[in-house]
């Protein structure tokens, strides 16, 4: 009967009543569309950031990623894949030398990092293969063949089929000189990778570096990263089987990593001013509804309705309120988010200067039970704290008194 | 104007004649104002870390190159050094610093390692003031003067080279005859920068030393400058494209198009931002106004009554949420400023100094009270505020006295 009643007593007040229910649901479908905004983005952003060249995670010598040298290679690279294979989640393995050199063509020389890869496999590690704007990808495991970044190839003002001299030094110390053809240059729209990178068949690598079968990383790439996370552990394992270590992407992209708690602490501080305005505003609405009711509370008490009953009531008022608020806040929140989220949000006028970071210029929100209900939870519970001031007036009422006040 | 100063002293009582309701609408609109305040200033703050950081990164607000340079940075698209017409305009007083560099593609090789950078030949003395290598350098020296036969290098690159100080290094580039050329440079100083990437980027040695190995005499790669007021950018730009049309003159804008991006996202934001938090604060103005009005229905029945138009209790109910919102605002505005001021000595992000750093800012904003922007925005406020209490004005003003003064709760 105390539901009944206190959802009539809302109803008194339709216009306040709607009201305040529309600014807990504006507030709800903010907090759930924001940051399923901000879950799409971060995701596309690691997503689209890894894809390029790091993948997903990424096996080294324990102390490369500190100091990259061309010593710091992996030996036994071959049993490492074979034991990664039998691993459902991994969809690719790869291997990956790395070192650097003089890249020379008829007229010009430059400096460039030169990264020997498996040709077969490098697709789904990387996004470089798919990337390539003239000629083509590397074919065969250790042809004559090399790719570079689109700046690169301008400034040693090659063109594809040219010849290009490599001098670099090789892992024992020695001379590492080789003679390669240019088919195909990509883009990334990252400076340092078209400016400064080469790739080449590992094999070929590892002839001319003088790597004696061994290479640099173990790159691996699975379906997609949150469904890559879990297997992450068992991959940890097999690294230190062999004494070997596992970067995950936050290894590899620690700028990006932090980049995203920052913004998820910007972004909490707005959260936290907009539930203090909320929460204020609804606190005056709550307790003018009170005060105005005090001649019929001091009736009530009058006729003896115990003040629990009466506080029960008012904060039944309150709890109704904020469940129909919420309600519409969840429906619009989710419409919005799942709508954008099959349209997507595009930034058309800076499409061009997200490319030049690697950023996609479209952000697609993802709607998750966890973004869906922690901001109406906290706005819920915030609101509901507000209602005991309110439920406390009850009870210092005193019948005859309240009931003379106008 | 006598009847004005009177509805303003009754609109001053009845606001206090419910404490608590005006304290609570206060807090609100405060919160919110404040919140506005310091954002727009952290904003801010971001968005002139990331352009300070650009600028100062070689940038400038403008540089001069000959015509292909930028396309393809290569030793063979030099220029002279600025003749005397171009000397006269880049030293004029709206001038703060400018510079004359050579910049080509280069490899550093230790005795174990090499690495590919960009070599920079500086005019020391006058590249203090226009970026941040002097500031920048943590071990050792800053070049002495354009002749210095030493080098700076980065921290990252240093290490990646396992060289050091007091070392010896050699660089390899293409000279003007088309022959690599090498030269010993000791290292003299090491430098961090707050990019990381900057640090692996970039390699510095006087300029002369750069000429003379290059083989290009007195000739440069680029000229940067900085003005006092940016504001005088595009027409300063202007007039030397207009006197130097056989080179390229970019803005930093153009160089930088992703810092450009930042700042104009960060107004976006700051507006944004603004408009939603007056949504919020306008569902409890317009609830409590109302509600302010509704418990008084009988009052304003009887002022009417008594012979006061309703034209006046609508000018006295916006003069109370005139006076409310005001009260309000000053309120956030003035808890605003304070909480920036704390943030003087700049707000050092700490552990996550790398990912403001990934997006192109500075390990530690500064934030400052933009002034304009936040009366702006409390002028927003308060203007949309009473705005939005015309309903509940208009409410007041609309009831009948009769049935007013006879109805009963």
């Amino acid at each position: 009967m105390i539901i009944q009643l206190a959802w009539r007593n809302l109803w008194r007040q339709p216009r306040r009543t709607v009201l305040s229910s529309l600014a807990i649901a504006f507030t709800s479908a903010f907090m759930i569309f924001m940051p399923s905004l901000q879950n799409g983005s971060y995701n596309s952003m690691i997503e689209s950031t890894l894809r390029l060249y790091d993948g997903y995670a990424e096996i080294q010598q324990e102390g490369y990623r500190d100091n990259p040298e061309i010593r710091n290679s992996i030996k036994n690279y071959t049993a490492v894949i074979t034991g990664l294979e039998g691993l459902p989640e991994i969809k690719a393995v790869g291997a990956r030398g790395i070192g650097s050199a003089v890249l020379s063509s008829k007229s010009r020389s430059l400096g460039a990092q030169i990264v020997g890869v498996e040709p077969s496999v490098e697709a789904k590690l990387s996004s470089i293969p798919s990337n390539i704007r003239n000629g083509r990808f590397l074919q065969g495991e250790d042809s004559d063949e090399i790719v570079m970044g689109v700046t690169l190839a301008r400034n040693l003002q090659l063109n594809l089929g040219d010849k290009v001299t490599l001098l670099g030094m090789g892992r024992d110390g020695s001379l590492a000189v080789d003679s390669l053809v240019l088919v195909g240059t990509f883009v990334t729209g990252i400076n340092a990778l078209d400016r400064l990178m080469a790739e080449m068949p590992l094999g070929r690598f590892q002839q001319s570096f003088s790597m004696n079968q061994q290479v640099h990383a173990i790159v691996l790439s699975g379906e997609n990263i949150s469904q890559f996370q879990p297997v992450l552990a068992s991959v940890r394992d097999i690294a230190a089987q062999h004494n070997l270590s596992l970067l995950d992407w936050k290894a590899l992209q620690p700028g990006l990593y932090q980049g995203i708690i920052l913004d998820i602490s910007s972004a909490a501080m707005i959260y936290i001013a907009m539930i203090i305005v909320v929460t204020f505003s609804l606190l005056n609405s709550l307790l003018m509804s009170v005060l105005e009711r005090t001649r019929e509370f001091g009736m009530l008490l009058a006729l003896g309705m115990r003040p629990g009953s009466i506080g029960r009531m008012i904060w039944a008022e309150t709890v109704l309120l904020i469940v129909f608020g919420l309600s519409i806040g969840l429906l619009i929140g989710y419409l919005v988010s799942e709508y954008y989220a099959k349209v997507g949000i595009h930034f058309e006028k800076a499409q061009e200067v997200f490319d030049k970071f690697g950023l996609p210029s479209a952000i697609y929100p993802e709607v998750s039970v966890l973004t869906l209900l922690v901001g109406p939870t906290i706005i819920g519970l915030s609101v509901l704290f507000a209602g005991l001031f309110p439920v406390l007036r009850i009870y210092r009422l005193q019948p005859v008194a309240a009931m003379r006040t106008i | 104007m006598g009847k004005l100063k009177l509805l303003t002293a009754l609109g001053w009582r009845n606001l206090w004649r419910n404490k608590r309701r005006t304290f609570i609408t206060f807090t609100a609109i405060g919160v919110g104002v404040w919140s506005m305040i310091t954002l727009a200033s952290l904003m801010d703050a971001w968005a002139m870390s990331t352009f300070n950081a650009s600028i100062s990164t070689l940038v400038g607000h403008g540089q001069i190159h000959a015509k292909e340079f930028l396309d393809d940075p290569s030793v063979d698209h030099r220029m002279t050094p600025p003749p005397a017409p171009m000397r006269a305009m880049l030293n004029e007083p709206e001038v703060e610093a400018w510079a004359t560099r050579v910049r080509v593609s280069a490899i550093v090789q230790s005795e174990r390692e090499n690495a590919p950078v960009t070599l920079v030949g500086i005019d020391p003395k006058k590249e203090r003031t226009l970026s941040f290598i002097a500031d920048a350098v943590s071990d050792g020296r800053y070049l002495d003067s354009d002749s210095d036969s030493g080098i700076l290098l980065g921290r990252k690159l240093v290490k990646r080279l396992r060289t050091g100080l007091n070392k010896r290094i050699v660089l390899m580039s293409q000279d003007s005859t088309g022959v690599i050329a090498e030269r010993g440079f000791r290292v003299v100083g090491i430098f961090e920068a707050e990019q990381t990437e900057t640090e692996t980027l970039y390699a510095f040695v006087a300029i002369k030393q750069a000429q003379k190995m290059l083989l290009i005499k007195n000739e440069i790669s680029e000229v940067s400058f900085i003005l006092h007021n940016l504001d005088l950018l595009p027409v300063f730009l202007d007039r030397l494209r207009a006197n130097n049309p056989e080179l390229h003159i970019v803005s930093w804008w153009e160089l930088q198009p992703f810092t450009q991006a930042i700042l104009d996202m960060s107004s976006g934001t700051i507006a944004l931002w603004t408009v939603i938090m007056f949504i919020l604060v306008a569902f409890g103005l317009v609830n409590t106004l109302l509600m302010a009005v509704f418990e008084r229905t009988r009052e304003f029945g009887l002022l009417q009554a008594l012979g006061m138009r309703p034209k006046l209790i609508l000018i006295q109910v916006l003069i109370e949420s005139m006076l409310l919102v005001g009260v309000g605002v000053v309120a956030g505005l003035v808890t605003g400023v304070l909480s920036i001021r704390i943030f003087k000595q700049g707000l050092d992000l700490g552990v996550l100094a790398e990912g403001a750093t990934t997006f192109g800012a500075g390990r530690v904003l500064y934030p400052q009270m933009d002034w304009p922007q936040g009366l702006y925005i409390i002028l927003f406020v308060w203007v949309m505020g009473v705005v939005i209490s015309l309903y509940p004005a208009w409410r007041a003003a609309r009831d009948v006295p009769v049935d007013t003064i006879n109805r009963s709760y």
